[in-house]
């Protein structure tokens, strides 16, 4: 059994976001992630906000990591080809107790390093954007937006580029501590294995364990004999505004953190790809993979949207989604715990990753930095030689950074004569072509999935949701890459989507029509 | 008629009457327009074949009023082709087919399209653009409902075309929201395939479609119908385990503790349809927010001069016969267009136009078209809110007369379900509005 | 015991569909024996005759899909070329689904003559085309579908 310098369990944003910084050293890597894909968990269900830093108490490893991940972010998504957009943020404040928050605030952003920050008055949040009520606001130009699906799968590619190994459908069920008693020199990772609906038992050497496993972590930790963690899920409920939308927010609002006295105190967001998103909401669960949308949540998300958003129509009202966030809170204190980044003393070699909610999408690259610091204090690195940086050709297939929807009438009609798939539309909300489908496909990692292609995509995730796409989709898959009409899968095994042929050829005579 | 899938068009070709979309209304709209005398007609089909949604609609009804027979969905298509291979109408007529228009610009006394399809991107001009492309279904997301998103919930024309068109099973046991016709037919159509289909809800009291389908879709089968009953939550996290409904009050509020839960492992919508209304918006028409789809005068002109609509893109139809009907005229007013120079300016004409408006309150949802530019032989379009028996409709001057009163048609029982359609002669443009009453 | 008028009959509503008038006919028929009463509204033969049919020996005509080998698509649609009892419909559904036919295929082709011994035919209603290279599955094409065959 090949012994891996490092593996990490968990290929979300924070386990690719590592991936990618170890994959440029001269370790043998490993990523093992139960999914069928990256981010399937909250890394692709969330606002896509990189935050400036503003809300974390000084010194604590959030407001670190976020601030220097907000530093450094705007360049990765440029090397990366991820869009991104740093679009500012207003903090507004409806009374005189919340404009006395926003002083702490600005304080506190300006402690934690939070760069051109401002309070700002009534004319100014006018100009900033026309209509918002309030009486005061904190601007914070340095928050940005960037696609969080689109990050994590570019992180996990440029790891991928640079040599590391990725197990999809693998979940972790057991670890085996090195023991020299037991001739053990290295951690044992136990993993099952589903795949056409068989399940095998792989297991994994390794001399360093990065516990990146988000909503998994405690039960991870648990495994390597680490009792003193506990995970509570936690779920946010979003709405998806139609595109038509995306002038009338110029950049984020939010209301002030904690003072809001009715509602949830809903945030509008906008996407990079032009979407507005209602939410989130917050809510203690107890299942941490119930990322069912409600009833009472949905209303109320609609009534703050209208509040918000007078022009607002029923059938702009496009999708809801949620996502669950780890969080090391208990109920009975709410709140936020700072982020848990060790590398544990009593376990050498084993690297724990806990309780990284919000902000971190944003201090992800920034984690990536410290957890290379603490591998090298266990295995020395070097660089890798030869690295392969940007946005690599995965599977013999480059990666187009313009989406065909993005680009000029000349431009598109270049692209067509190139290459015909190009003229080909798939989804037709989003403008999405052949081309783009096949190249997403190719390029996936792990098993093709629709979720997959969605996020690669944007297929749909349009006003019609896949109304006119899926036929075409299935399609494609069939007969471009093979993959049956059972085999193929929402988002994994058991999430096929069809049940098979209606009409199987049987033994009876062929029949010429008559 | 020319048809070619890679037809690669040089310098801009030029046609009198473009129509986009080859479904019934395309086809009878090319009709029209061909019938009518412009020289030049094109027909702009996504598709690799014409016929639109009739193609996957392997049951009959279709066709009862016009060709007097009931056939499917792909006998009337292949009867609306057939009209065209006229020999005077089939040179006239170019299928595009496995082409999408990407963009449509009015400019210039005319209109650029922008197309594209395998391998190619053009841009073709038409003098006038006739709306075909239909409809859309609603979403989970447009109804927010509520609970998991696992695998096994399709909207219900998605699955009849996974099924008639693509061979592909969808499920075995099913829960239908919504009894609009679409649910009705495909809770006949899983039925027929051994699929069970344990329930059909509808949030309404009343069913959404026809009395007929209705009997022969559920009564038949035994399949309960569950109305004024709303879901409070979808079951399952990967794949479809049930679903748990509730019944609705009277404000319309679900009463939780009368809740059902029935498993099933798929889920189909039948929530309704949308006007696929990008192309006129972009175009800058307005739309109306009842129907969704453009504001039209009685030549179902929309509010840019030149620009067209007819069938499920204009108002959403229940008849096919109807859509023809519509087509067909919406065809051959666009030909008069491009082959009549305007009598009066647009300015003059816009002047001269009279909005039919709706009496609210009526029982009417929405009436067809909007305006009246002059007079002549109307046919108007409605549909009303809630189901009622002994319901007349009044065309009458807005002003308020004795003889105020042009026009009344009587309908022993009308539904949402069912459109309502009369012509009428309007002799003078002046201020009309059409309204309901019971009696 | 003398039972009431009321508990004597069942009353049904149906919407004739012999015309576009769609006529709402008031139906009483006798509770033990079954047998029609009485019809009310009903403003011509054609709509008694139907509705006397539909409740005493209702037909239906059978709208289904057969497998196509062969073709530029996997299935035609089909229907009865007439009405059969309601009763035999799934006998002829049991002979559709174990068809097979082979492209090309026009439409109105006999595909089945008395399906499931049902007296009637069953013809299809959606032309479908020869395909003539086989599909190969991983290639890179994107298969084009042939135009329809118009009946000539």
């Amino acid at each position: 059994m090949k012994t891996y310098d490092a593996v990490i369990v968990g290929a979300g944003v924070i386990g690719c976001a590592i991936a990618r910084t170890l994959a440029q050293t001269n370790l043998s890597l490993l990523i093992i992630e139960k999914e069928p894909d990256t981010g399937f968990g909250i890394s692709s269900r969330n606002s896509g906000v990189v935050h400036s830093g503003i809300h974390y108490a000084p010194g604590s490893n959030r407001a670190v990591y976020n601030v220097r991940g907000n530093r450094i972010l705007e360049e990765l998504c440029s090397e990366l080809k991820v869009p991104y957009k740093r679009s500012g943020k207003i903090t507004v404040a409806f009374s005189d107790e919340q404009v006395h928050i926003l002083t702490t605030l600005l304080k506190q952003g300006t402690e934690n390093g939070v760069p051109g920050i401002k309070l700002i008055d009534k004319n100014e949040m006018e100009i900033l954007q026309p209509g918002t009520g309030g009486k005061a606001a904190l601007y914070t130009p340095s928050t940005g937006i960037v696609s969080p699906y689109e990050l994590t799968i570019a992180l996990a590619e440029s790891a991928y580029a640079n040599g590391a190994e990725f197990r999809f459908n693998h979940t972790v069920k057991s670890v085996d501590l090195p023991d020299p008693a037991q001739h053990r020199e290295h951690f044992l990772l136990h993993t099952e294995h589903v795949e056409s609906s068989r399940t095998k038992r792989i297991s994994y050497a390794a001399k360093v364990v990065i516990n990146a496993a988000g909503l998994g972590s405690a039960d991870i930790a648990k495994m390597a004999g680490i009792d003193e963690y506990t995970i509570y899920p936690c779920r946010g409920e979003y709405y998806v505004l139609d595109k038509r939308l995306r002038n009338s927010l110029n950049l984020l609002i939010y209301p002030v953190p904690g003072a809001h006295s009715s509602g949830l105190g809903i945030h509008l967001t906008n996407t990079v790809d032009g979407n507005i998103l209602i939410g989130p909401s917050n809510e203690y669960i107890m299942d941490d993979e119930d990322t069912s949308t409600t009833i009472n949540i949905m209303e109320t998300l609609r009534e703050e949207g209208h509040h918000l958003l007078p022009t607002l129509g029923g059938s702009d009202f496009i999708r809801n989604f949620s996502g669950i966030r780890p969080k090391l809170a208990p109920p009975e204190e709410g709140g936020f715990r700072d982020f848990v980044i060790e590398s544990r003393s009593d376990i050498p070699g084993f690297i724990n990753l806990m309780g990284i909610e919000s902000p971190g999408l944003t201090a992800s690259p920034a984690i990536a930095e410290k957890v290379k610091v603490l591998v090298g204090k266990l295995i020395p690195l070097q660089n890798r030689e030869n690295i392969v940086r940007g946005r690599p050709v995965i599977h013999n297939t480059p990666f187009t950074e313009k989406s065909f929807s993005s680009c000029s009438k000349e431009e598109k009609s270049r692209l067509i004569s190139h290459n015909p798939d190009y003229g080909s539309i798939v989804c037709r909300c989003e403008e999405v072509t052949l081309a783009e489908i096949k190249e997403a496909a190719a390029r996936t990692l792990g098993p093709v999935t629709f979720a997959g292609i969605k996020y690669r995509t944007r297929a749909m995730m349009g006003r019609c949701q896949g109304g006119f796409c899926l036929q075409r989709l299935t399609e494609i898959l069939r007969e471009s890459f093979g993959i049956t009409v059972e085999e193929q899968t929402l988002k994994g095994p058991g999430t096929e989507l069809f049940m098979g042929s209606l009409r199987t050829s049987q033994t009876p005579d062929i029949k010429e029509s008559l | 008629m020319k048809k070619n899938l890679n037809f690669s068009l040089e310098n801009e070709p030029q046609f009198a009457v473009a129509i986009i979309g080859a479904g019934p209304a395309g086809l009878a709209a090319a009709f029209g327009a061909a019938k009518a005398g412009a020289e030049s007609v094109v027909i702009i089909e996504r598709n690799y074949q014409p016929g639109g949604i009739l193609n996957q609609c392997i049951h009959d009804g279709f066709g009862l009023h016009r060709y007097n027979e009931s056939l499917s969905g792909p006998e009337y298509a292949a009867r609306e082709n057939n009209i065209l291979q006229n020999k005077e109408i089939i040179d006239k007529i170019t299928l595009l087919a496995g082409t999408f228009v990407q963009d449509l610009v009015p400019e210039n006394q005319g209109f650029s399209l922008a197309v594209m399809s395998s391998g190619s991107f053009r841009v073709i001009r038409a003098a006038a653009v006739v709306l075909a492309m239909g409809c859309r279904e609603r979403t989970a997301g447009a109804i927010s409902l509520p609970g998991t998103r696992p695998a096994g919930i399709f909207t219900a024309g998605t699955a009849q075309r996974l099924m008639n068109m693509q061979n592909i099973s969808v499920g075995k046991r099913a829960v239908i929201i919504g009894s609009g016709d679409i649910g009705l037919i495909m809770a006949r159509r899983l039925t027929l395939e051994s699929a069970d289909v344990a329930a059909v809800t509808d949030i309404q009291p009343y069913p959404g479609g026809l009395d007929r389908n209705v009997r022969q879709c559920l009564h038949d089968f035994n399949i309960p119908l569950m109305l004024s009953t709303g879901v409070v939550k979808v079951h399952g996290k990967k794949r479809v385990e049930g679903i748990t409904v509730a019944p609705l009050d009277t404000l319309g509020n679900l009463e939780l503790s009368s809740s059902t839960y029935i498993s099933c492992n798929t889920i189909l919508l039948s929530v309704g349809l949308i006007p696929e209304h990008e192309l006129a918006r972009g175009a800058g028409a307005a739309l109306d927010t009842s129907t969704q789809g453009p504001i039209v005068d009685q030549h179902l002109m929309t509010t840019v001069p030149g620009l067209f609509a007819c069938g499920n893109v204009l108002q959403v139809h229940d008849l096919v016969d109807f859509v023809s009907e519509e087509a067909e005229y919406a065809g051959s007013c666009a030909s008069n267009k491009v082959l009549t120079p305007p009598r009066l300016s647009i300015e003059t004409t816009q002047a001269n136009s009279t909005t039919l408006s709706l009496k609210v309150g009526s029982n009417l949802r929405y009436v067809l078209p909007h305006t009246i530019t002059e007079p002549g032989r109307i046919t108007l379009s409605m549909r009303v809110t809630v189901p009622e028996v002994n319901f007349r409709v009044h065309v009458a001057r807005l002003e308020k007369s004795a003889d105020r009163i042009l026009l009344t048609k009587t309908f022993s029982r009308v539904s949402p379900s069912e459109m309502l359609r009369f012509t009428f002669n309007c002799d003078t443009v002046e201020p009309l509005e059409v309204y309901g009453e019971s009696f | 015991m003398n039972l009431s008028d009321q508990e004597k009959h069942i009353v049904e509503e149906l919407t004739c569909i012999v015309c576009p008038k769609s006529c709402v006919l008031r139906v009483e028929k006798d509770k033990i024996s079954g047998t029609i009463t009485a019809i009310h509204n009903a403003n011509c033969q054609r709509g008694i005759a139907w509705v006397t049919q539909e409740l005493l020996h209702p037909t239906r005509s059978v709208c289904s899909s057969v497998l196509v080998e062969n073709g530029t698509e996997p299935l035609t649609g089909v229907r009865t070329n007439q009405p059969v009892s309601r009763d035999d419909v799934f006998k002829v559904m049991g002979a559709i689904k174990s068809c097979r036919i082979s492209a090309p295929v026009a439409i109105g082709a006999i595909v089945l003559e008395n399906p499931g011994g049902v007296p009637c035919r069953v013809i299809a209603t959606r032309a479908v085309g020869r395909e003539d290279r086989k599909l190969e599955t991983g290639s890179r094409k994107m298969k084009r579908k042939i135009l329809i065959q118009l009946p000539t």
